[in-house]
């Protein structure tokens, strides 16, 4: 073969760089500008709220727009709502929602996003700062007259009165994350003193037991297809108080046994699926902390005093009751005798339905309770209602009130920890406060039972207070 | 195929002859380039004498009885010759012997799909048998290769598994699954030219093998032909650029004899979307003649490489994607980086020794052994939602399944314009996680089998005499398989929690029970690991007789097999049965076949052959669950099967032509599949083994292949295979699951007892009906065309089982759904048949020879139509009874549709090459 040396080499040298050719078949780098867009977009909103163009609404005003048992509300305006996310669906125990608060800590008030999203976690981290530009999104319930005020996507196509989860598409458009994660400290609640209003904040509440009848069951109930309430208590009060712990079954902790220690618990305020009860829910089992010694409890008999008993059988007409102030701050409305005819007995009463009324605010101020001469102090009361969605009881207790209407305003009011009765209790049934505390307060101590209406012709609802007792030793 | 020419002039016996031996002898040239050609076969008819020519292109054949004989000189790549010698005495000296290009056949094998079909090997529909045939000049044999591959037409709608892959005598279809690892030696076409393929049960002097038949190829560096090529591909079918270069020095004065071959094949993307093409393939044979009588040669193997795979889709997504969409890839760093690649990396190392004994006996040794790994990359996601673009909640259909019409319409909207997977969701929610100190939602994984196997064998070839010759082989392997999943990739995240988030507890989510809630990073194993063992000894011997009106042959095989899984993981869903070894599996399996050939005269004849085999189940059927447990499939048989088959073969100047009928039952075959079942028991989901024993399947058709010489430069041929592949019983079935106490499953997790009536389904294996009809006109001036038009028809999808048993029609309460309709059930468990098709493919190519170089070109467009069709698809599993599958069907977009995979587009292959 007659041919040149070197042109064959050359040939193979040629082809040979394509050995070199790459083929990227196996880059899984992190991109470097992950998360730029998301910042540059909110960026942007937040240049838009502090230019006026989008208004920053608190979640607690955004929460007044709510209306239980009716239609969802269409949000038409240009409001953006920012808060921390608290709930976690890592263990499965949130199903495409989770719940966000105000504030870091000491929130005031919280909501829940219906998301068409699972393993949301790995987005809406808890301690995420979350904007949502809420435009064409929904506010309602998910499940009508749950009570529980919810951001949705939708009305739904079944129930004209409950909304549906923000889809996946709608996401983009309104949910902005800021990169910053912030630590959620729970706010200290007593188990009894719950409310209607902690609903979405995060909480942690101390000496729990679950009661002893639970030993050895699970967190859900096999049997259940969804979810399972437990029954928690706590000693820090007179007898027990009661609450509800909810678990779903597709937690993954769900088959894990109850501990039977006493201790605390950090979880979201919630609602059961029909909004008759106030619920914890988990975002893990390992925030149940119930190792320590199970608490025991002390009976009425321990506290002989009784500095104070109200029971209303020799009132008529308008609550007035010697020392005690019956003061209607806003409406016309007072509290009033009346005699239940359930439970034989009479008491006092409050409803500003059909009132006419834009807002009703009134109180029931006791006398003057003195709390230096004993060691120990625990208020009770039984409240009972009708149709009480729009409106709401509250017990405070003041120690620098000068005992005038003049000065209620005035005077440093805390809200105290006390059971009143939920929305959806059946209207026969009387609720026991649970025996509250009062052993923090020195001095001269008012206790005040102060009724809110909405103005709401349609909603606004009554309440009924009876055999108010404070014992103490 | 036969061409006499006027060389025949060149038929000129000598007479001088120096010793009573009578000598046939002759040079092999090519008539384009001149060149010597190797290892062309010099066979003379009705006897068992044969020999190939040697590098310089020459042969000896000594011939023991004087008479009139017909000298065929054969070569894959070249047209055959045929010469008529008389012998009285003496040398014979055929001198210059020129073969013309079998101009279609130097289209070389890497045009076929075989090494991207194998790529979906673990589904059912998609198995290629191409790889095979290519050393067959058989027409109808090269039609199914070069014509019918693509539309994943089996030959007798058997398995690929029943066709055996040799090199150097050495079996190298897989143990686990029985099936040849293509990809092991892809991208070496120049150096694997030496191939001789059996025919279903014909003679093989190096083995039984299966009823496909058997194809060895010789890598021996002296049977290499000298000199360099280099070649330079393209294509838009799998890989985009494919360069090799391949250099064979001739034996030197000490013996010593080297084939240096290299490859590199690349692509962004074939024809489905992102679908990387990454290998090179490395080659080294080295030759040492240590005497007349001893050879040594060495042949290393490397061809690493890693494609990217693509998803089989529902018809509702081909229609909003088209048909080369792939679910698999998302957009990241400005590339479509997809998620699933297969790698192969099994280097292989064989030493034979071929030992002549005597002029009529030879016996040769091999050991080799092949070590290294395959992975399959996937995403896991245990702590996020499903990364799958096409899950079935993210579809129209699921929306519109509830009739909501505007969610529908965004869903289609969004899947239209995304539709890919989203890594940047995928990072974003790793870093979510890492930042709050939480382990990964997702990871990229592989699943890996690091096989190690060491064979060693011999083969003794005698010729007894003139007409009887004698093979026999025994064989030992040993593999061992270690199976695992390994972490490739944390994608942003931390570490990944090894659990399985769907078991009931704590305790039972773990894999690993020694190391419980372990947190893996890149590099460690997970999820499950297992070694299998297997132990193979086997044996052959084979008599063949050949005169000059019979040809007949007898042969039988003996092999004992044995398997065992041995868990290196303690599963937390079966703690008692999972970790350490399991039992022993011990088969023995026999085979015997026999066969003839009677020759009605010199251009007709008649063939027939048959054969019985037993098989041992595969690793694959042995074990029911092994990534979780060593449960072993209950009543686990070997496998049985007839064959027969009866040929008319005629060969005249003129025309060609094979007519075969054929027929093979298998008995008391075991399959095992996986997936999501819905309706398993009522109204529950799981995940589930679904275990099919004893299927009988009954396989019947026609073969014709037609060629037809009608000039000079023009040929015709057409081929048909119509053929009938059934089920023919009423196979068992059971379901495993790691679910106990729940729905259908006891506390071991198995279920009850089914049948399911598979009784005249079709087995889906490609089309059952498949023809060809084409042209090739070769121009003296070396450049040729061609063309075929090829119609299929009766192809079928593979049908889930379990929805032809009684848990189809069984509530959760044991009793028959209350509405169940019989004839809307009889129209539900219909098989789907896919519409006929026609697929046009066209060929041509140009050679010449400048200065020594020999430069050839050649190009293929297939489906010059752009026929759309289907090649294959299953039924997916989450149908399982009537209530969801009448729900699922009567919708118009069903959510759980059949799967499907489409043959390509129209696609072009281009070559050049320059040998010197």
């Amino acid at each position: 073969m007659e041919i040149n040396k070197t042109t064959p080499w050359i040939l193979v040298l040629v082809t040979s760089l394509f050995f070199n050719a790459c083929v990227q078949d196996g880059e899984y780098a992190v991109p470097q500008n992950l998360g730029a867009e998301e910042n540059l977009k909110l960026a942007g909103m937040l240049d838009s709220i502090q230019n006026n163009q989008l208004e920053l609404k608190s979640i607690k005003d955004l929460k007044r727009l709510c209306v239980s048992g009716k239609e969802p509300v269409k949000i038409v305006s240009n409001i953006v709502v920012k808060g921390y996310v608290i709930s976690s669906d890592a263990k499965g125990n949130y199903f495409r929602e989770f719940y966000m608060q105000d504030a870091p800590e000491n929130p005031t008030a919280g909501i829940r996003i219906a998301i068409n999203l699972t393993n949301s976690y790995n987005k809406f981290n808890v301690g995420r700062v979350l904007y949502i530009r809420l435009k064409n999104l929904y506010l309602g319930e998910i499940n009508t007259g749950d009570g529980v005020c919810t951001i949705g996507g939708k009305v739904s196509t079944t129930d004209e009165k409950e909304i549906e989860s923000v889809a996946l598409n709608q996401m983009k458009n309104h949910f902005f994350r800021s990169d910053e994660t912030t630590i959620i400290v729970p706010k200290e609640v007593s188990l009894a003193g719950l409310n209607a209003s902690d609903i979405g904040t995060f909480v942690c509440v101390k000496g729990l037991v679950f009661p002893i009848v639970l030993e050895g069951k699970a967190y859900a109930d096999p049997t259940e297809d969804f979810d399972t309430q437990r029954k928690i208590q706590t000693c820090q009060s007179v007898g027990y108080a009661n609450l509800l712990l909810e678990t779903s079954s597709f937690a993954s902790f769900a088959n894990k046994s109850l501990p039977m220690g006493g201790g605390s618990i950090y979880a979201v305020v919630a609602k059961d699926y029909n909004g008759h009860f106030l619920v914890l829910v988990l975002n893990t089992s390992e925030d149940v902390k119930m190792t320590d010694e199970r608490c025991t409890t002390r009976s009425e008999s321990d506290f002989p005093m009784t500095l104070l008993s109200e029971d209303f059988e020799t009132a008529s007409g308008e609550v007035n009751i010697t020392d005690w102030i019956n003061y209607r701050e806003e409406g016309t409305k007072s509290w009033r005798s009346y005699s239940d005819t359930y439970s034989q007995s009479k008491a006092a009463r409050i409803g500003s339905k059909n009132s006419g009324d834009a807002h009703t605010s009134t109180w029931l101020l006791t006398k003057g309770i003195y709390l230096d001469g004993t060691a120990e102090e625990f208020l009770s009361f039984e409240t009972s209602n009708s149709f009480a969605n729009g409106s709401d009881l509250q017990v405070l207790i003041s120690t620098d009130w000068e005992g005038t209407v003049a000065t209620v305003s005035r005077a440093a009011w805390n809200v105290l920890p006390a059971k009143i009765v939920a929305n959806g209790e059946g209207y026969k049934n009387w609720v026991h406060s649970t025996f509250v505390n009062l052993s923090a307060y020195t001095g001269t101590g008012f206790i005040a039972f102060r009724y809110r209406g909405s103005g709401n012709v349609y909603f606004d609802g009554t309440y009924e207070l009876d055999n108010i007792t404070i014992i103490a030793k | 195929m036969k061409k006499k020419t006027a060389l025949i002039v060149l038929f000129v016996a000598c007479l001088g002859s120096l010793n009573s031996q009578n000598l046939l002898k002759g040079t092999v040239l090519s008539s384009v380039s001149e060149n010597p050609i190797s290892n062309v076969l010099v066979r003379i008819k009705n006897t068992t004498m044969t020999t190939r020519t040697d590098t310089h292109g020459r042969f000896v054949l000594e011939v023991l009885k004087e008479g009139t004989y017909m000298v065929e000189i054969s070569d894959p790549e070249f047209e055959t010759q045929n010469f008529k010698i008389v012998f009285s005495t003496g040398v014979v000296n055929l001198g210059t012997i020129l073969l013309f290009e079998e101009y279609l056949q130097v289209q070389d094998l890497s045009i076929i799909t075989i090494t991207d079909d194998e790529l979906n090997a673990d589904s059912n529909a998609a198995d290629n048998i191409s790889g095979l045939l290519q050393a067959t000049k058989d027409v109808f044999l090269r039609t199914a290769a070069f014509e019918f591959s693509a539309s994943f037409f089996r030959i007798r709608g058997l398995d690929s598994r029943n066709g055996k892959v040799l090199m150097n005598g050495v079996e190298m279809n897989k143990i686990y699954d029985g099936r040849a690892q293509w990809g092991n030696w892809g991208g070496l076409n120049d150096v694997l030219r030496n191939q001789e393929f059996s025919n279903g049960l014909a003679v093989s002097d190096f083995t039984f093998g299966g009823l496909l038949g058997a194809m060895n190829m010789n890598t021996q560096a002296s049977k290499q032909r000298p000199g360099t090529r280099v070649s330079y591909s393209s294509s838009n079918r799998s890989y985009v650029h494919r360069v090799m270069v391949t250099h064979t020095t001739g034996i030197s004065k000490k013996g010593w004899v080297f084939t240096f071959s290299g490859s590199r094949r690349t692509g962004k993307e074939g024809f489905n979307e992102a679908t990387t093409y990454n290998a090179s393939g490395f080659f080294a044979a080295i030759g040492k003649k240590i005497n007349d009588r001893h050879r040594l040669n060495f042949t290393g193997i490397f061809t690493p490489n890693r494609r990217g795979k693509s998803s089989p889709n529902t018809q509702e997504v081909f229609d909003l994607k088209g048909i080369a969409y792939n679910e698999y890839w998302g957009g990241l760093h400005g590339r479509k980086v997809n998620s699933r690649i297969k790698e192969v990396a099994e280097p292989l190392l064989m030493l034979s020794h071929y030992w002549d004994i005597s002029k009529k006996t030879s016996l040769q040794t091999n050991i080799a052994y092949q070590f290294g790994k395959i992975g399959n990359s996937r995403l896991d996601f245990n702590g996020g939602a499903s990364p799958s673009p096409t899950y079935y909640q993210k579809l129209p259909s699921y929306f519109l399944r509830n009739n909501k019409l505007s969610e529908a319409y965004t869903a289609q909207e969004n899947f239209m314009d995304n539709g890919q997977i989203d890594w940047w969701r995928i990072f974003d929610a790793n870093s979510t996680n890492a930042t709050a100190a939480l382990n990964s939602a997702y990871i990229l994984y592989e699943d890996r089998n690091d096989d190690k196997q060491l064979t060693i064998n011999t083969i003794y070839n005698t010729a007894i005499n003139n007409n009887i010759a004698l093979n026999a082989a025994i064989e030992y392997k040993q593999l061992n398989s270690h199976n695992f999943a390994e972490v490739i990739d944390l994608l942003g995240g931390v570490g990944y929690l090894d659990i399985n988030n769907f078991a009931k507890t704590a305790a039972q989510m773990q894999n690993d029970v020694a190391n419980p809630n372990r947190v893996v990073a890149v590099g460690d194993a997970f999820k499950y690991n297992f070694d299998l063992s297997s132990v193979l000894i086997k044996t052959f011997v084979q008599a063949q007789f050949k005169y000059h009106k019979t040809d007949f042959f007898l042969a039988a095989k003996f092999s004992k097999t044995t398997n065992q899984r041995t868990g290196l993981y303690q599963n937390g869903r079966f703690e008692n049965s999972s970790l350490g070894p399991s039992e022993v599996l011990s088969f023995t399996d026999y085979g015997i076949k026999a066969g003839a050939t009677y020759k009605l005269n010199g251009r007709n004849l008649i063939n027939v052959k048959a054969g019985y085999l037993t098989q041992a189940p595969l690793l694959r059927n042995s074990f029911s669950n092994s990534r979780e447990n060593n449960n072993i499939v209950e009543n686990l048989q070997r496998e049985k099967a007839l064959s027969i088959d009866l040929s008319y073969i005629r060969r005249s100047p003129i025309i060609t032509a094979r007519v075969t009928g054929y027929y093979a039952k298998i008995r008391e075959a075991t399959e095992i599949s996986f997936y999501f079942g819905d309706g398993v028991g009522g109204d529950n989901t799981a995940f589930v083994q679904e275990i099919l024993t004893g299927i009988e399947k009954k396989h019947m058709g026609l073969e014709i292949g037609i060629e037809a010489q009608v000039t000079a430069t023009i040929k015709l041929k057409a081929a048909a295979a119509v053929g009938s592949f059934t089920y023919a019983n009423d196979p068992n079935l059971y379901l495993t699951s790691d679910r106990t106490n729940e729905g259908v499953f006891d506390e071991n997790g198995r279920s009850g007892d089914y049948v399911s009536n598979l009784k005249n389904y079709k087995i889906a294996a490609g089309p059952h009906n498949a023809y060809s009809v084409g042209f090739g006109y070769r121009d003296p001036n070396y450049w040729w065309v061609g063309s075929t038009l090829n119609f299929f028809s009766n192809t079928f999808v593979d049908i889930a089982p379990l929805t032809r048993s009684s848990n189809f029609y069984t509530a959760e309460d044991g009793l028959t759904f209350p509405n169940y309709d019989l004839d809307l059930a009889r129209e539900l468990v219909q098989q789907e048949k896919f519409d006929a098709y026609k697929v046009v493919n066209m060929v041509g190519g140009k050679s010449w020879k400048i200065r020594g170089y020999y430069i050839s070109f050649f190009g293929t467009i297939n489906n010059l139509l752009n026929t759309a069709y289907k090649s294959g698809g299953f039924e997916q599993g989450r149908n399982a009874n009537y209530t969801q599958l009448k729900e699922d069907k009567a919708l118009k977009k069903p959510v759980f549709g059949n799967k499907y995979w489409y043959g390509r587009g129209t696609t072009y292959f281009l070559n050049a090459s320059v040998s010197f």
